[in-house]
Order: C-alpha cells, then structure tokens, then sequence
C-alpha cells in the first residue's frame, strides 16, 4: 500500500514536475533559436569585417541574454507563488 | 586562455593603436600640407611652442589678419540679419580666390555698407522730424483758429520771420531753427510753441510748465494718429502734440530749456492760416521725395548685401581655415636651418599610408624640391583615445565619455552600454503602450534625419534628435518589458493565454477573502492578468521586482569584474589578477551571488523560507541550525565556507599587492640609484624631445598602501551599497506603474462612466496630456538618468579608470561644428 502511494505520489510529482519545467525549457530554447537566427541575419545582412561582426555578435547575444533573463525571472517568480489574487470588494 | 588571446579584436572595444609621428616640412609646401592633413583629419598636432605666448608665435600677423577678416564677415552677417534678408547659399563653385584678394574685397565692402547705412541714417532723421512736423501742423492749426483773435501785428511779421528762414536753411535742422528765432523782445502778446512729445511724459511735461511759468500758460494737447519712429530710441512710440501759449521772453526761454530736457520736438508753425496751408504742402512734398529717396537707398543697399550674402558662407569657411592652418603652423617649430618646419602630431597607426600620401601631394603641387618627411618616433606620454563610430554607436560613446575619457586601449563600457542601458531603462519604464509612444517619437525623428541634421535646433531638440538611436533602442525594449509586465496604459491583457488563477469553487465565494488559486500551468509570458486591480497585487508585484533587481544587478557588477580581468590580461598585468580580480569574485559572490541563487532556489522549490533571516544569520549566528529557513541539503556547511571566503577575501584584495610592488620596484631600479650622476651629464646633449624623457619615480609605500587600502574600502562596501543602488530598478517601475493606473482609473475611467460626450472628451484629453507630459517626458527622463547612474557608478566602478584623453585631429570638418 505504502509502496503503490509513494509511487503515485512521484508520479504526480513527476508529471507536475515536468509540467513546471518543460514551459520553461520550451520558451528558453524559443529564446536560444531566436537569438541564433538573429546572429546568422546580422552576419548575412551586415557583413562589415571580423571585427564588426563580432561586435555585432556580441550585442545581439547580450540583447538575448538580457530580454531570457526578464522572462525567466518572471516565470520563475510564479512557478509556485506564495500568495495568490485577492479580489477586490469592488469587482472590476 | 589561447582562446581569448586568439579571437580577432572587437570593434569599438578598445581605443585604436595610436603612434608618435614626427612631421618636417620644407617651408614652401608647409602651408599646403597642412591644408590636405585638415582635409584628412587623422593627425592631432602636438603643440611644441607650449611655453611661448600668442604674440611671440611665428605667424601671428597671419592670425591677425584672419582675425579681422572675420570680423568684418561678422559684421556682414549682422547686417543681412537686421536687414531681414536671407543668407543664400552660393549656387556653383566659383574660383578660388586668395587670401590677399579677399582681404581687399571684403574692406571695399565694408567702406561701402558703413557709408550706406550712416547716409541712410541721417535722410530717416529728416524723414522722421518731417513726419512730426506734419502731425504737428495738423493739429496745431486746430488749436490756433481759437486762439487767432489774441494775435497782433507783430506776430505775423515774426511768422514771416519763421517762414523765410525755413526757405534758406534747408540743411539746418528743423529743431535748430525753432531755437534759433530772434525773438522780438517784447513783453506783451501772447505767443505760442508748439511741438510733440512722447504720451508717457505728457503729463509731467505739462506740470513742469505750469510750475515754470507760474501758471501764467495754456497747454493744449491732442494725441497723434500714429505711431511714430522716435529718432533717437530707434522705435515706435506714441507721441501727443502739443500748444503752449505764454507771454514774455524769459517764459519762452524757460519753456526750451523744458522742451530740451523732456525730449519734446518743438517746430515753428505759422499761425496765419494760408500760410499754414502753403507749408503744409511743402512738407508733404518734401516727404514724398525723401521716401522715394529712402526707398531707393534701402534697395540698393539691399543689393549689396544680397551680393555678399550670396558668398558669405564660403568666404567665412575659407576664413575659418586659414585661421586654422595658420593656428597650427604656429604649433610647430622652426628647424635649425630655418628652412624647414618640425612638427609632431599623433595618429592613428592605420591612417599612416593616407598621410603620407597626402604630404606626396602636398609636394607635388606646391612643386616643392623637397619632400616631406614623415616618421614613427616612440613616446612614454600616453596616447590619446579614439574610437571609430557610426552614426548609430556615437551617441552611447559620448554617454560614456561624459563619465570619462577610457585610458588608451582599456575596455570600453560603451560596448555593453549599447544594450543594457536601453534594457535597464526599459525595465524601470515596462509599458508597451507607452514604448509604442517612444517608440514613434523615435521613428519620427529617424525618418527626418536628413532635414533635421541640417538644420539649427534648441539645445532640448538637439539633445533629443542626438539620442534618436538610443531612444529607438529604448522604446524597443520598453515594448519588450511592457508585455512581461502585462501593462498597456496599466490595463493587462490576455495576449498569451488564459489566466493561471480560477476560483477555488464554483461560487467564487473566497474570492474576495481567501483568494483564487492557481490551477494549471503557470501563465507562459509575463505577469499573469488576474493580478491587476486584486488587493495582494503590490505585495507580489515587490517582492517580484525586488528581487529581479538583485539579480540584474549581481549580474551587471559580475561582468564589471570580468571585464577588469580582461583589462589586466590585455596590460600582461597578472597581479592584478591574483590579487585583485580573484578576490573581488570571491567576495562579490560569495555574498551576493549566493543570495541570488537562494532567490532563484526559492522561486523554484516554493519554499517559505525568510531570505532576510537567512542572510542576517549567516553572519550573525553561522553555526546554528536553520530550521524552517533550511533551503537545502547542506545549507549550513555551504554557509560556513561561503563565509569564511569572504572573510579571508578583504585582507586578500587589500595586503599582498603593495608590498609585491614594493620587491617589484626595488628589483627594476635596483642598479640605477648610483647612476644618476652619469644619467644627469648624458641628457644635456641630447635633444630635448619632451616625449622621450625617461624618469625615475620614487615608490612612495605609503601611498601606494593607503590606495589599495582605499580601492578595497570601496570594493567592499560597494558591494553592499551598490547591491541596494540597484533596487531603484524596482522603485521607479513601482512609481510608473501607480502613476499610469491612477491617471487610467481615476480620469478615463470616471470620466467614461458619464454618457455625456463632452465629459468623456475632456476626460480623454486630460489622460492625454497627463500621460503625454508626466508619463512620457517626465518620467522618461527619470527613468533615462537612473540608467545612467547605475551604469556610471555601479557597473563602471568595477573596472573603468577613464582618465585618457580624447583624440582631437586637426580636421576643417570639425572646425565647421565648432564654430557654429
């Protein structure tokens, strides 16, 4: 009995486990493939030299780096919140 | 570590290579050369004649000459401006002429326009005095056909007087000859002056006579129709004519003197009628014919100045460049032979060939025997900086250099700038409604670059039409920021999905008191909507931005730190690596990087754990037990370590360096403490060339130590305060958050409730204007220069010395820039 419960139990926690995680994993690789797709336009488009393509490269990647961390840090604030909406007396 | 070594150099990283060059010109072609290398605008002129004053320079009579040629093009230019015409510019490129002939042309000129304006003067002035006489003609004859009985013989023999001495003195002016009546003396009749004076002295004027003459006069006044060009104000004025009647000479002379101080015109009128009428015509002719007159000299001189309008642009840029070659040419210095001119000048090491084939040229088409010599000479001063930008990266470089200057060849921040300042601001600003303003501002100001760039803006304007990349930039990521606040005017939206939160049954009886839950996956962009307008909004809303603050800004001063150990690698300086960047990694992240990590440990796990008791007592009591603060397996043991390696980080960032400097200086001047007298006798010989002197410093322990004392002083505390500075991040989204949903409540809102359309209007341009100027400009700028002090201070104290200096060339371009 005790065997069969601890197996559901990780099971679900499996599940919500990677219900949680595979959002997150989802929408970071979404984040890598758009920055890598960014880097290959820029260097198509606005070959200049070695020198300028890897200044190019380097703010496209801080650019992506920055705008992952903004959502991550956002999603991740909300995985599993503390505190949830109270509605206010007068509904909107 | 080859790696790093190996990649190619970034673009705008460090300054380019600069080098020493050393310039000898023979004299025929020097003042050539110097003119292509404006024309270039790679070399920066050492100035070699530092000590002597301006007037005791080779060329100063040039300078001089150049300096009154200017003059008189500014004098030019003022001219054309009063006369209201347009400077046009000079439709073809005529021959070059001169400095000589332009010198000559522009005194003709000069003569020319002094004598025209003051002959145009001098026929406004009788213009003027005519027009008032006129007036005065006008209303004094009103007066007098009242008082024509009082009139006696004599009288009329006196106007006759009057009217023949306005025959014969035409060149005498009017108010010379109503002082210069001989009057017959004497005392009884009554006798009269009449003249104008300005409306705003009436009155005292009128006083000031009644006191002088005792009562004993009759004053009639009448104010003019028109305004009147007041000769000596040079504006317009209302004047009022007046009659004063009174007997005797001594009243009369009384009244002038009165007349003079108060500023009245007084004109001789005739009293007879017929008399008056004669004159009356003579003045209007007189009139006609000085306005032709007046006319006539005013198009001419119109002409003039629209001739010299025409090439005034160009003539004052030729100016300007022989003033600049001239201000060079006094840089330099005089060989021995005095055939030839010496000059240093630092440039950039890839613009060498382009210099020298400039000076090729200036040989050849000065047909100069000689040409001119160009070499690399070494140097210990230090190069001045010079970053090669675009349109697009100029405006960050100067946000940079208004900090500071970068050292020769240290990292340069604007790099990162170009992207986290846009980022940092975006995140205090997150509103895509808003960004969607910027971002059309930005895109306005873009599309007219061309128009604006050559025009003349206010300073506001011109500051704003500098930064259009960087306000692009920003409202990019304002857009950005805005969804994942979930904020359009502080209204959310459903964009990405259904809200993660529902009722907990089918009554939604909790929802007000307990709250909903959160039943399914968690909303996959941004703040969830269910947030917006519920009562545990800001508590969540600060702890999120609080918290994502912290970490954007152990992540900035982390790659402060790394780029100060790409700084000491590029110098080959390995103890500042040890003994610098190694514990200042340690501390920093130690504390808080470990802090982030229990951030995100918490956001992961869901944990209740009190982060504040958790740091506090990892300090205060580090061996105790956790307790329900226990975030994870091994917690405490991790704390202890952490601890101890920050503590054993201070001594280690403040002791080793000054004394390893210390060996470091006595092993490289070991020997050289006895050779000073040898050293002494040698440099006598040698040429004085002030960049190649070599030396020897005095190591001052001391203030060696007390300086590292002070750089890890700051280093530590700064971790802290530079931490909380951070937190401004979460204050200013916090404050323009509240103030979008109080302007989007408490006046759209209420004004929308109300059915009449006219409320609802009003209510609509208010929240315009209330977002237009506090949300878009004012808390733009707020926003704009917090970015810019957390780049500044927080990010750049990590690593930036910025003490360089900047790379000025001798260009003609940058002289046009200049000047205006």
């Amino acid at each position: 009995m005790g065997i069969c419960r601890s197996y559901r139990s990780t099971a679900k926690f499996q599940r919500a486990g990677s219900a949680l995680e595979m959002g997150f994993l989802v929408t970071t690789l979404i984040f890598l493939v758009v920055g890598v797709i960014a880097s290959l336009l820029t260097r198509i488009c606005f070959n200049q030299g070695p020198s300028t393509n890897l200044l190019h490269l380097t703010l496209i990647i801080t650019a992506t780096v920055c705008c992952w961390m903004m959502w991550a840090i956002v999603y991740m604030a909300q995985m599993k919140p503390l505190i949830v909406p109270i509605l206010n007396d007068t509904a909107e | 570590m080859e790696y790093i070594d190996n990649l190619p150099s970034m673009d705008l990283m460090r300054s380019e290579k600069m080098m020493l060059a050393q310039l000898i010109f023979p004299v025929e072609s020097a003042h050539r050369a110097v003119s292509y290398l404006g024309q270039l605008g790679l070399l920066q002129f050492r100035d070699l004649n530092d000590e002597k004053s301006p007037y005791q320079r080779t060329f100063v009579s040039q300078v001089k000459r150049c300096a009154e040629m200017s003059r008189k093009l500014r004098f030019f230019k003022d001219q054309i401006h009063k006369a209201g015409l347009m400077p046009s510019s000079s439709p073809a490129l005529q021959p070059d002429i001169d400095l000589e002939g332009l010198e000559v042309r522009l005194a003709d000129h000069e003569h020319e326009l002094i004598e025209m304006n003051a002959n145009g003067e001098k026929l406004q002035q009788s213009y003027n005095e005519l027009l008032e006489f006129k007036m005065i003609l006008q209303k004094a004859g009103d007066f007098l056909v009242t008082n024509g009985s009082h009139k006696g013989v004599q009288e009329t023999e006196l106007d006759e007087h009057k009217y023949t001495n306005n025959d014969h003195s035409d060149t005498v002016s009017l108010l010379e000859q109503a002082e210069m009546q001989p009057g017959p003396s004497y005392q009884s009749g009554v006798k009269f002056i009449s003249g104008i004076v300005c409306k705003s002295k009436c009155l005292s004027f009128e006083r000031m006579l009644f006191r002088a003459t005792r009562g004993n006069m009759l004053f009639n006044q009448s104010p003019a129709k028109d305004q009147i060009l007041d000769p000596s104000s040079n504006e317009m004025v209302e004047k009022t004519i007046f009659t004063v009647f009174f007997s005797g000479e001594q009243a009369r002379k009384k009244i002038l003197k009165i007349c003079e101080t108060f500023g009245a015109n007084c004109y001789p009128v005739p009293e007879d009628t017929i008399k008056r009428m004669q004159i009356t015509k003579e003045v209007a002719s007189r009139l006609s014919e000085l306005e032709t007159t007046l006319q006539a000299g005013l198009r001419h001189r119109d002409m003039a100045l629209t001739s010299i309008g025409s090439q005034l642009t160009k003539w004052m840029n030729m100016v300007k460049r022989e003033k600049a070659i001239y201000d060079t040419l006094n840089m330099l210095n005089f060989d021995v032979t005095k055939k030839c001119l010496v000059g240093e000048g630092w440039c950039p090491i890839s613009a060498k060939t382009m210099i020298q084939e400039a000076l090729q040229r200036a040989t050849f088409d000065s047909s100069s025997q000689v040409g001119a010599i160009f070499h690399v000479m070494d140097s210990i001063e230090s190069p001045p900086t010079y970053f090669r930008t675009n349109h697009f990266t100029s405006a960050y470089q100067e946000i940079v250099d208004a900090y500071g200057i970068a050292k020769y060849q240290e990292a340069n921040p604007a790099v990162y700038t170009i992207v986290t300042f846009p980022f940092l601001f975006a995140v205090m600003f997150g509103d895509w409604g808003h960004g969607i303003c910027l971002l059309l501002g930005a895109l306005l100001l873009i599309a007219r670059e061309k128009r604006l760039g050559s025009q003349k803006l206010g300073s506001f304007m011109e500051m704003l039409f500098g930064g259009r990349y960087v306000v692009l930039l920003m409202s990019l990521f304002s857009i950005y920021c805005g969804l994942v606040y979930n904020e359009f005017f502080s209204v959310p939206f459903h964009i990405f999905g259904s809200s993660a939160y529902k009722c907990r049954d089918a009554t939604c009886n909790d929802s007000r008191s307990v709250g909903l839950i959160k039943y399914g996956s968690t909303y996959p962009f941004g703040v969830d909507p269910s947030w917006r307008g519920s009562r545990s909004e800001l508590p969540f809303l600060n702890s999120l931005k609080m918290k994502m603050s912290i970490l954007f800004g152990v992540t900035q001063m982390n790659l402060g730190i790394a780029l100060s150990y790409f700084n000491a690698r590029f110098f080959g300086n390995s103890l500042d690596i040890k003994y610098q960047f190694v514990p200042q990694m340690i501390f920093l992240n130690c504390l808080f990087g470990y802090l982030s990590l229990l951030i995100i440990i918490k956001w992961c796990t869901g944990s209740q754990a009190d982060l504040y008791h958790v740091m506090i007592y990892m300090f205060l009591s580090p061996f105790e037990d956790l307790g329900e603060n226990k975030l994870f397996w091994g917690q405490g043991t991790l704390q202890v370590i952490l601890l101890l390696s920050a503590v054993i980080a201070v001594p280690w960032m403040l002791f080793p360096k000054p004394f390893i400097l210390k060996r470091l200086h006595n092993e490289r001047f070991q020997g050289q403490s006895y050779g000073i007298l040898g050293v002494s006798e040698m440099s006598n010989d040698e040429e004085p060339d002030s960049a190649r002197r070599p030396h020897i410093e005095d190591f001052n322990f001391s203030e060696v130590f007390v300086h590292q004392m002070i750089h890890s002083i700051e280093f530590v505390l700064g971790a802290v305060s530079n931490t909380a500075s951070y937190l401004r991040l979460w204050a200013l989204s916090l404050a323009h958050s509240e103030l979008s949903t109080v302007f989007y409540e408490k006046v759209l809102l209420l004004a929308w409730v109300y059915d009449n359309l006219a409320v609802r209007l009003v209510g609509l341009a208010i929240f315009a204007f209330a977002t237009a100027f506090i949300l878009l400009m004012m808390e733009t700028l707020s926003a704009f220069l917090h970015a810019l002090r957390l780049h500044w201070v927080e990010f750049q104290n990590k690593f930036y010395s910025g003490d360089g200096y900047k790379f000025r060339p001798f260009s003609f371009s940058a002289l046009a820039d200049d000047d205006d």
